[in-house]
């Protein structure tokens, strides 16, 4: 049987009071007094009651609580007091103010580790949230360098708490990551290219589509037009102290999906075809694979250059990425040398600059006089040449006349016509002068002049290394040797005397064989022509006119420009000793440039898918690069050569590839969940556009440490304005 | 019991709601690039103040506040709810920053004492109910001293009336320390019986070696050491019942600070 410690009750029990801060210091032996302490801790059990006065009279109250004692035999003194006193005790804490100190204690601990971790460099350590990347993190590591917020000690981050620094922190970002002209905005694209993308894609996809259920869930309650409109701060993808292997280009597919006009469930499931991928746009060399592969390559002469593999004409680049095409020496040089005719005096040759023969015996009747100009000379042409008449764009009298007779005999002009043929041969009376006098300046004023813009220090370096003004020189030496002296006067209004030129005349100065002037350079004194003769592939001659006048190549059939570029171009194939542009193609409506080169890989350039060949070698079967770029065999409406025309306004993405686009099953048949993983960025880039990976040094660190420098500055001055009373 | 059952699966089953409802959202402000960290972090730190709050309610009673037992399920569920959100927050990932793991560890502290407070204010006071005499906690220390006055003045008495010091020797070895202080904190928290049955077989074979006289006087101490024995249990049990507040309270406020200035940080400078 258990023993009972007695009841519990006011009378039975001593008064118990565990919810005051005190508690009488004997209670833990039993012996707590009536009284207990008081609120400050101070035993108040002086007596063991506090006698009280009944019908004058002093009357014991001790307690009955817990000792069932009452009022004492010997009873209060007269004057009141009890007579019994008692032995005061050291009052304690109770339990709950004991856990009350506790969290006192602590919460000063805390707030003390805080204010010392504010205070302390230290404090940086501890309150970074995590350790940064590797690419991230180093000994000099700040948060400033990547924190608005995070200047000075870490008080003056709490300091900093008002205001928005999720901007500028971004900026932080582009000082070494420069994502172009609109950074912030969705793939760093405008709000018009991303509406005309949409617009496309919703087109494309047509009206069947279905959101999956699981997307449809995550962006219940948002808004993905909002995401679309607003700027995107860095660190809503990018999320750093994740540790030193966090991925920070993590991005789930929902994610990639949520803006987007047309989602779907997985790259296997839904996701939208290729198109024609990889073959977005027509190459920048024309060659036709098919035509190759069908019939060159068998024919006798050039069946044993023929390629054995795809690789004898193309090569990875260095980041494994995109298969490039060879240069011309090992790809065609086999097949195509002799294409090129060297220095062989017969191989075709570009006429330069012509004297052409004019009725200029006319021009005298009407008192427009020429000086020295042959007459009655057959071998001559009766045409300028199109380097002529773009040479001649720099004066308006000359510019009008090689206008008004283009394509006309010259030798043949009616009355009308007899002031533009004189202004004529002035005009190339005076180019000549000009050129063989004042040099290469006079060729970079006058090619100004009809292009209608300053030329560029490479053109102008391109134009010196391929132009001799000797040329021009000894060959006004022999054509006209009063050439000075008619000009000037000319120039000063007056007319020089008729000299009708013959070739019987000239025998000591004429010679019948052309005659070299250096280099490609020879004069043919037969017609009166300075030639240039393109030796080899990648002429520099050819290259530096071609891309002069390139940009006028659409100019019209009178334009100086237009028909110097088509002269070059091959339109007219005989006449196009290089034959550039039969495997060049020309880039951009406006700014022309001339695919010189092959695509290769810019790593400035951004786009919105990649691929990496190297990473799907293993994967070939034994067909090689056929496993995926199977040829396709073209329809005669739509040949791959009708890709390419130099003269007409054709869109270099309407174009028909030697090959077959890739099939997305191909890519599918690896690229699910459980193999080779299906995540959107495996093969799409966020960022597009054109810009730098990452800035290197340069003179963003300079801005930053301006800034730096700055922000000193004015917290010296704002120390003086508080110091100033 | 049904009212209660009734109640649990309630609470149990609006836990279950709220927090799938939870999962649900941050998975939605994560793929819509919403701050989902902040909108976890305002919200586990809002979670937070209210339950502090709950004892601040329990000072004061007079405020028409809801019963306190209803402030007790809610600061229950709360919890549960908020140590979801916590990992949820912190991405189910193991903070690595220094006032990261500080927060992450108070809040583990306070969770873990949380669960650890409810699991014995739910099975201890049965237990200490139909242990025994149920006493005030507070007088447990002048209770335990007056039993050994009392048992020491029987083992004294016994000596006179008897003329034997075989109690009296007994008592000095087994049993002064018995009397002496609380003992076997692990087994009474445990519910073993082990020590007592142990200290009750010694007195047993003590008895073969005593008289009558010195028998009643030794049963009457076996009484005692019973009674000691409750007076233990009640001691740890309800010792406890009010220590792990001592972790669970302090540590909260700890909490609240350390969490104030990681959110007033990360709103800053994310």
């Amino acid at each position: 049987m258990k023993r009972l410690f007695g009841k519990f009750g006011f009378r039975q029990s001593s008064y118990d009071r565990p919810n005051q801060k005190w508690v009488c210091g004997r209670a833990c032996d039993g012996q707590d007094c009536p009284f207990g302490p008081d609120l400050h801790g101070s035993c108040q059990a002086t007596r063991e009651c506090m006698p009280v006065k009944e019908d004058e009279r002093w009357v014991c109250n001790r307690s009955r609580a817990g000792s069932d004692l009452g009022p004492c035999e010997e009873g209060p003194s007269p004057d009141g007091e009890c007579c019994r006193p008692n032995t005061k005790c050291v009052p304690v804490l109770s339990l709950r103010a004991k856990r009350g100190v506790l969290v006192l204690t602590l919460v000063i601990l805390s707030l003390g580790l805080l204010m010392y971790f504010l205070s302390n460099p230290i404090g940086m350590h501890f309150m970074t949230p995590g350790k940064l990347t590797h690419a991230h993190s180093s000994a000099q590591s700040q948060c400033a360098d990547c924190h608005v917020a995070g200047a000075g000690m870490p008080i003056d981050w709490v300091h900093a708490l008002t205001g928005d620094s999720a901007a500028p922190d971004s900026q932080k970002c582009l000082d070494c990551h420069p994502l172009g002209e609109q950074p912030l905005n969705p793939h760093s694209l405008s709000l018009e290219q991303l509406t005309d993308s949409r617009s496309r894609i919703l087109a494309a996809a047509g009206t069947k589509r279905r959101k999956p259920t699981g997307l449809q869930l995550a962006a219940l309650g948002f808004a993905p037009d909002n995401i679309r409109e607003a700027q995107m701060q860095c660190s809503a993808c990018h999320v750093e102290h994740k540790g030193k292997e966090h991925d920070l280009k993590t991005l789930s597919n929902a994610q990639c999906q949520v803006c987007h006009a047309v989602e779907f469930a997985s790259f296997e499931h839904g996701h939208p075809p290729f198109g024609n991928y990889p073959f977005k746009r027509r190459t920048r060399i024309v060659f036709d694979h098919e035509l190759h592969l069908k019939l060159h390559f068998k024919e006798k002469n050039f069946e044993q250059h023929a390629p054995k593999d795809c690789r004898d004409c193309h090569t990875m680049d260095e980041r494994g990425e995109l298969m490039i095409v060879r240069g011309y020496e090992q790809s065609c040089a086999k097949c195509h040398q002799k294409d090129f005719g060297g220095f062989d005096p017969n191989s075709p040759a570009l006429a330069f600059l012509r004297i052409p023969l004019m009725d200029v015996e006319s021009f005298e009747e009407g008192e427009h006089k020429v000086g020295e100009w042959p007459d009655d000379w057959d071998s001559l042409e009766t045409t300028l040449t199109p380097f002529t008449e773009f040479l001649l764009q720099h004066s308006g009298d000359h510019r009008h006349a090689v206008h008004q007779m283009t394509d006309k005999d010259l030798d043949l002009l009616d009355e009308e016509d007899w002031k533009h043929g004189y202004n004529l041969a002035w005009g190339i009376k005076e180019l000549m002068h000009d050129i063989s006098e004042k040099g290469i300046g006079e060729f970079d004023r006058r090619i100004s002049a009809a292009l209608g813009r300053p030329l560029t220090a490479g053109e102008k370096a391109g134009l010196e290394a391929t132009i001799a003004p000797s040329v021009f020189k000894k060959t006004v030496a022999h054509w006209f040797p009063k050439l000075g002296e008619e000009v000037k006067q000319h120039l000063a209004g007056e007319s020089p005397e008729a000299a009708f030129m013959d070739p019987d005349d000239m025998e000591e100065r004429l010679s019948t064989e052309p005659v070299s002037l250096g280099g490609n350079w020879f004069r043919s004194d037969a017609d009166l022509t300075i030639y240039y003769r393109p030796s080899h592939h990648a002429d520099p001659f050819m290259k530096i006119w071609l891309a002069l006048t390139a940009a006028g190549k659409n100019a019209g059939e009178t334009n100086a420009v237009a028909r110097l570029s088509n002269h070059l171009s091959g339109n007219d194939q005989s006449v196009a000793p290089g034959r550039c542009i039969k495997c060049h193609t020309t880039e951009g409506d406006e700014e022309v440039s001339l695919n010189w080169r092959g695509l290769r890989p810019d790593h400035d350039q951004h786009n919105f898918t990649r691929f990496s060949h190297r990473a799907h070698f293993s994967m070939l079967d034994e067909r090689g690069c056929v496993t995926c770029h199977s040829i396709n065999f073209q329809s005669r409406e739509k040949p791959y050569l009708g890709s390419f025309s130099y003269h007409s306004e054709e869109d270099p993405v309407g174009f028909i590839s030697n090959f077959k686009p890739i099939e997305q099953a191909t890519c599918a048949s690896c690229h699910t969940k459980n193999m080779s993983g299906e995540s959107c960025l495996t093969c799409h880039n966020y960022h597009v556009g054109e810009f730098k990976s990452t800035q290197l040094k340069g003179d963003n660190f300079d801005r930053i440490h301006a800034d730096h420098k700055a922000r000193e500055v004015e917290a010296k001055r704002k120390d003086i304005e508080n110091a100033q009373p | 019991m049904k009212r209660l059952r009734a109640r649990r699966t309630f609470a149990v089953t609006l836990l279950i709601i709220v927090s799938l409802a939870y999962l649900w959202l941050d998975h939605a402000l994560k793929t819509s690039f919403q701050p989902a960290a902040q909108v976890s972090g305002t919200l586990l730190f809002c979670l937070l103040l209210g339950l502090a709050f709950f004892n601040a309610r329990k000072k004061l009673p007079f405020l028409p506040l809801l019963k306190a037992s209803t402030w007790m399920q809610i600061h229950i569920y709360v919890g549960y709810f908020a140590m979801l959100l916590c990992a949820i927050h912190a991405g189910f990932k193991i903070p690595t920053g220094g006032l990261d793991i500080t927060v992450a560890t108070l809040f583990a502290a306070v969770s873990l004492s949380g669960i650890f407070g409810l699991i014995i204010s739910r099975s201890l006071p049965s237990r200490l109910t139909v242990h025994g005499e149920t006493l005030t906690f507070e007088r447990i220390p002048g209770l335990r001293k007056n039993l050994r006055s009392e048992v020491e003045n029987m083992v004294v008495d016994s000596v006179e009336s008897t003329g034997s010091s075989t109690i009296a020797d007994f008592y000095e070895k087994q049993l002064s320390q018995f009397f002496g202080r609380p003992l076997h904190c692990g087994a009474h928290l445990l519910g073993s019986k082990k020590p007592l049955h142990q200290l009750i077989e010694k007195i047993d074979g003590l008895n073969r070696y005593l008289n009558e006289d010195e028998r009643k006087i030794m049963a009457d101490i076996t009484e005692r050491v019973r009674s000691k024995d409750n007076l233990d249990f009640q001691w740890y049990g309800q010792g406890i019942l009010k220590l792990w507040l001592f972790v669970h309270i302090p540590l909260t406020f700890g909490l609240l600070i350390f969490a104030a200035m990681h959110g007033l940080l990360a709103w800053k400078f994310t």
